[in-house]
């Protein structure tokens, strides 16, 4: 109509003529987009700190009985800063066996777990002497402040460390056990 | 006297432009390449058989179809107010929606279980007064009659006032009064210009009424004045021909 020029035309578009789908694929691009972007930002990188060469990871590289003496070790640790605060010295090795701590205590779990001899090392450590190597090697606690400081030596025919600094403790085959609190050791697979 | 009165009146309507508006649901074609316009503020009629397609045209009007071809609303100034008045709405009867509240649900934004809108009560109230439902507002809509309900409709129409109006059979249910109401809205229309389509099976009152007349059985089988359209073999062809068989 020539009469209408000044107004204005509006066309009548089909439906469901592809534009509706286009919207809905749009959206769908919207949601995927934010998603990932809240997952991205979320999530965290799976960091594997390297362990270094004179250290063992407790979670991998230790052996059954040694996961649980190093396990008991931590534990025990504490009672012994309670006694040595008590009697303001460490408690000996028998002190600690009498009281029933593990793994001082001679029970059938010890000797199952290397039968390991205890004796307290001047100025401040324990060395847990192990009597089957095989199953379990010898156990090294020092104690300075409250995060357990624990070394593994597998040799046999093993004698007390004199030099218990971490350089002579190295030099001497000893190895610090560490833990690390990074990937899920539990999805891992290592066979 | 219509028409005299028409030309004196600026209409405020749209032309509406079908240009081989085809439509095929399925296999089934409803539409065949359609092409007819309806002049700004008059009053077009839209006659044929059942299943002639058009309420399906109405449908396309309003974009709900998947159709071909050109379909376009001219409008005078900027794009308008479309108001429907659908065929017939079923409500349960035992549903607690009274009349105030349909009017509510279909013309304000704010929901309706709050309550009336007072920005729109009062075009609310005016609309029912012009169907003449003021002294029902507050009945089920499930408990009115046909006609009734139907005045509703197109109380539900008036509001916000429409550009262009598409009726889709609203004197099918009326009653005599209600038909009465019907026509003094149509001549209403008529003097503010509005551009009304208007389905209709009675063609008594589409000689009476409408400005124009479309035939429509799947394809067009006529446009032009009443006078001219509603002869009685116009109407023969209109009403006994059957366009599935004769197109297969």
């Amino acid at each position: 109509m020539s009469s209408v020029t000044p107004g204005t035309t509006q066309v009548v578009r089909p439906a469901g003529a592809g534009h509706e789908t286009l919207y809905v694929l749009l959206l769908c691009l919207i949601i995927l987009a934010v998603a990932g972007t809240v997952v991205s930002l979320h999530g965290e990188t799976q960091a594997v700190e390297a362990v270094s060469s004179h250290q063992l990871d407790a979670r991998r590289d230790l052996s059954a009985a040694e996961q649980g003496i190093y396990a008991d070790l931590r534990v025990t640790l504490d009672e012994i800063q309670l006694l040595q605060q008590e009697q303001s010295a460490l408690p000996t090795p028998a002190q600690l066996a009498e009281e029933g701590f593990a793994p001082f205590a001679q029970d059938a779990s010890s000797v199952s777990r290397g039968d390991h001899r205890w004796q307290l090392l001047a100025p401040s450590a324990y060395l847990g002497l192990s009597q089957a190597n095989k199953t379990s090697g010898s156990l090294l606690m020092r104690v300075s402040g409250a995060e357990p400081d624990i070394w593994l030596n597998r040799s046999a025919n093993l004698a007390a460390p004199t030099d218990l600094s971490d350089q002579g403790l190295i030099a001497a085959g000893w190895q610090q056990v560490v833990a690390q609190f990074d990937a899920g050791v539990t999805r891992q697979h290592r066979h | 006297m219509t028409a005299a009165e028409h030309l004196n009146v600026a209409s405020i309507g749209p032309t509406i432009e079908f240009d081989n508006v085809s439509l095929t649901l399925g296999r089934t074609a409803i539409l065949d390449n359609v092409s007819f316009q309806v002049q700004p503020g008059s009053i077009h009629a839209l006659v044929g058989p059942n299943g002639g397609g058009k309420s399906s045209l109405i449908k396309t009007l309003l974009g709900q179809t998947p159709h071909q071809g050109q379909l376009s609303l001219h409008w005078p100034g900027a794009t308008g107010t479309i108001g429907y008045v659908p065929q017939a709405l079923e409500f349960d009867r035992g549903l607690p929606m009274t009349v105030d509240d349909f009017m509510a649900a279909m013309c304000q934004r704010r929901p309706a279980f709050l309550g009336l809108s007072r920005h729109y009560a009062g075009a609310i109230g005016e609309a029912l007064e012009r169907v003449g439902m003021q002294d029902k507002r507050k009945r089920r809509m499930g408990a009115l009659s046909g006609g009734e309900r139907q005045r509703v409709l197109l109380a539900q129409g008036l509001i916000p006032a429409p550009q262009l109006l598409v009726l889709d059979e609203p004197m099918s249910a009326l009653d005599e009064a209600g038909i009465q109401v019907f026509e003094r809205l149509l001549s209403d229309w008529r003097q503010a210009g509005i551009t009304v389509l208007w389905i209709e099976h009675d063609l008594e009152a589409v000689g009476r009424l409408a400005d124009r007349v479309t035939g429509l059985n799947r394809r067009v089988l006529f446009d032009a004045t009443p006078k001219q359209a509603l002869t009685p073999e116009r109407l023969l062809t209109l009403f006994s021909t059957h366009p599935r068989s004769t197109a297969q």
